[in-house]
């Protein structure tokens, strides 16, 4: 398997966006834009993770739309479970790169699109195609979508050229939305997965008859089933308050076959201060109950056996504002907006041994200019 | 449990379905605001959830945009 392509796609990127910009022939229309926004995600369990994202979107004909999307996660970490049971290194850095390609359609009260989208790091391959199509119907009170992605993936292990895996996942959404009334819009959404191959870490170790690696006599690599079904319904509710509050709350319910359960709550309050500045105060509050093999730690071999605290059982919060700016007709554009945020999570662990609880920051921030 | 949940989503959909009432263009002036459609936020969205999705085991139900409340 190769996977020293990243540096290959990160020297060709430039030229990818020029290209897009500037291929003769290409003038810019009423829709085209161009955003950019960065996330960045630092924790208390030495976890720091920077995601710059660029998404260009230009008109080709009046109603077809092509867009392209640039996205990296630059990771620096030294978690505790990586520390503890991914040795020699205590830690890691790592960058992936993805790129998606895609174009829209729309005619009438009809959208579809589709694409492609790969990305790279230096232990992971992963490719997607992706499809949607969404339909408005009665007087444009209601909207059907549906969103379709097939992916298929390879896994490696950093010095080790014999270890290959792979993984291939079918994941299909349905929406639908409503008005409601003249101040409130209804969705809801339901996602489907269903995932077949290697779905554990080729780092991980499981210590057995101890909770450490150290005090365990022997360890084994994590294994985790092979076929995944996931299921996800979620009820979104949107309302006007007054002039200038806006409400959304929503509630997710998941299961999936490896046993685990599901429930996660989101709150935004929007606070329109003026025309062009907005305030959002987000909370999100998730509680999922552990997959049926996972355990804090295991006494005796067993078929399944996992390390992953991502599968345990756990509740998180998350709260924080964000700042939105819009304005018409900024310098060469048509349109312009501005946000930034800062949101704080805490996570508590119910069932790891070695971490009980983490807190970090969540700060965002995006520059979207239209045409 | 599986068959509970199923049964408590049908019913949601129908009930928000039925207890709908048709809003005329005319009467769309609060939902053609930019404030009020759920795909606003979605590349913001698409980002916060890649994080989730790898802190947490659950995933999925959020993803979807579009929609919107047919004001264009």
């Amino acid at each position: 398997m190769v996977f020293n392509q990243t540096r290959r796609f990160t020297s060709v990127f430039p030229f990818v966006i020029l290209l897009a910009l500037f291929l003769p022939g290409n003038t810019l229309t009423a829709e085209d834009s161009f955003l950019t926004r960065v996330l960045v995600y630092v924790d208390d369990d030495s976890t720091t993770i920077v995601t710059p994202m660029v998404i260009l979107q230009k008109d080709i004909f009046e109603e077809t739309s092509l867009n392209f999307q640039y996205l990296a996660d630059i990771q620096s970490c030294a978690s505790v479970d990586v520390v503890s049971t991914a040795s020699p290194s205590m830690g890691y850095e790592e960058t992936r790169h993805s790129f998606t390609l895609g174009a829209q359609h729309r005619r009438q009260l009809t959208t579809m699109g589709g694409g492609f989208s790969y990305s790279t790091e230096n232990d992971y391959i992963s490719h997607a195609f992706l499809g949607n199509l969404s339909q408005e119907l009665f007087q444009r009170n209601f909207t059907v979508g549906l969103n379709l992605a097939v992916r298929w993936d390879q896994i490696g292990r950093v010095n080790d050229e014999h270890f290959e895996e792979n993984l291939t996942g079918l994941t299909a959404n349905i929406s639908l939305t409503q008005l409601i009334s003249p101040t409130w819009i209804g969705q809801f959404v339901y996602t489907l997965e269903y995932l077949d191959g290697y779905q554990a870490s080729p780092y991980r170790l499981v210590p057995v008859g101890a909770e450490t690696t150290i005090d365990a006599s022997f360890s084994v690599p994590e294994t985790h089933p092979r076929k995944r079904v996931r299921n996800a319904f979620t009820g979104r509710l949107k309302q006007s308050l007054s002039e200038r509050w806006f409400l959304e709350q929503s509630l997710r319910l998941y299961l999936d076959t490896w046993g685990m359960t599901a429930q996660t709550v989101l709150l935004q309050a929007y606070w329109q201060i003026s025309v062009p500045i907005t305030l959002r105060f987000r909370y999100r509050f998730h509680n999922q109950n552990r997959a049926d093999f996972y355990q804090e730690w295991y006494p005796a071999l067993q078929e399944y056996m996992s390390r992953d605290r991502e599968i345990g059982t756990l509740q998180s919060h998350l709260l924080g504002p964000q700042f939105q700016y819009q304005t018409e007709a900024f310098w060469v554009f048509d349109k312009a907006s501005f946000d930034a945020k800062v949101e704080y999570f805490y996570i508590n662990y119910e069932d790891y041994a070695l971490l009980e609880n983490k807190e970090g920051l969540l700060i965002g921030t995006g520059v979207y200019f239209y045409f | 449990m599986r068959r509970r949940l199923f049964l408590v989503v049908v019913f949601a959909l129908i009930a928000l379905n039925m207890s709908c009432t048709r809003v005329k263009p005319w009467e769309r002036d609060v939902l053609s605001k930019e404030v009020m459609t759920f795909d606003r936020e979605a590349e913001e969205s698409a980002l916060d959830h890649g994080y989730y999705n790898a802190r947490e085991g659950a995933a999925g139900g959020f993803e979807v945009g579009g929609g919107g409340c047919g004001c264009n």
